[in-house]
């Protein structure tokens, strides 16, 4: 029989595990990055980049990630104006 | 819009009202945008707390801004109705999004908690607890809301993305950030 305060706590620890690897690729530059769907970890990773793939494959299968791959991260840009004068508003498309 | 209790604010992202050093651009905001054909007689309102995006590491890129015309609360192009609440927000959850460029767009939510490095036009700074969506919003979108599409309860506003996927700030640190709830 299982003893469910046990495996809770083996849970937790796999998920606190797996973050601090998680932590250790994304600041290393492996991955782009990761978020969770509930407990699974979801990894983004650049496409066709063999070795990140090899690198989650290796050290993360443990826990069976979502893996994405995709291109960077990037903050939309468009169409805006902000000024300090409004008789000198900026031609410049802002960022928005 | 949001609401402290005391004022109304429209919000946009705050990668908006900077330059290319990511320090405050200027306080007026004009709508439509120069190069969408506005001028000196669109300043809607002024800029009164932003998202310090010098920070390397950043949890909200937002803005509140002191309307100077009337606003209308609701969201163009929706038929929900604002609740005045930030959504609980779960991977699978159906959303739709009302932006500048896209009009309005559906999507899911793929991930929370989500930790990305993203690219600003002062260089590359890593986003903590945003939300990753389906590929919601193109250039022009940022700042634009996003709404639980079964209860309209706010999730959150566009920040920016790949060509797969949007990351969204997530709304319910504005209250702890930013002291404001959505406007119902």
């Amino acid at each position: 029989m299982v003893n469910l305060s046990s495996f809770n706590i083996y849970r937790k620890y796999k998920a606190w595990r797996v973050s601090k690897r998680l932590d250790r690729l994304f600041k290393e530059n492996v991955i782009l990055g990761y978020g969770w769907q509930g407990a699974t970890p979801v990894i983004f990773i650049k496409t066709n980049d063999l070795k990140a793939r090899e690198v989650v494959r290796s050290q993360i299968s443990f826990i069976q990630p979502i893996v994405i791959e995709t291109d960077e991260f990037k903050a939309l840009s468009g169409f805006f104006s902000i000024s300090k004068d409004k008789d000198q508003l900026s031609q410049e498309p802002r960022h928005a | 819009m949001f609401t402290d209790g005391k004022q109304k604010y429209l919000g946009i992202a705050s990668h908006c009202v900077v330059g290319d050093d990511c320090r405050l651009a200027g306080n007026l905001l004009v709508q439509p945008s120069v190069a969408d054909g506005g001028g000196k007689d669109d300043v809607i309102g002024e800029v009164h707390q932003c998202t310090d995006l010098t920070q390397p590491e950043l949890t909200t890129d937002f803005c509140l801004i002191i309307p100077k015309v009337d606003v209308d609360p609701n969201i163009l192009g929706l038929e929900l109705k604002p609740t005045g609440k930030y959504a609980d927000v779960k991977p699978g959850m159906q959303v739709v999004m009302s932006g500048r460029t896209s009009g309005v767009r559906e999507g899911t939510i793929m991930a929370t908690n989500v930790m990305v490095k993203i690219e600003y036009q002062c260089g590359y700074k890593v986003f903590k607890n945003g939300i990753l969506a389906t590929a919601l919003s193109l250039e022009g979108d940022s700042g634009a809301p996003v709404i639980a599409k079964d209860t309209g309860d706010y999730v959150g506003y566009i920040v920016g993305g790949s060509s797969t996927m949007s990351l969204i700030g997530y709304g319910k640190l504005l209250e702890k950030e930013f002291k404001v709830k959505p406007v119902a």
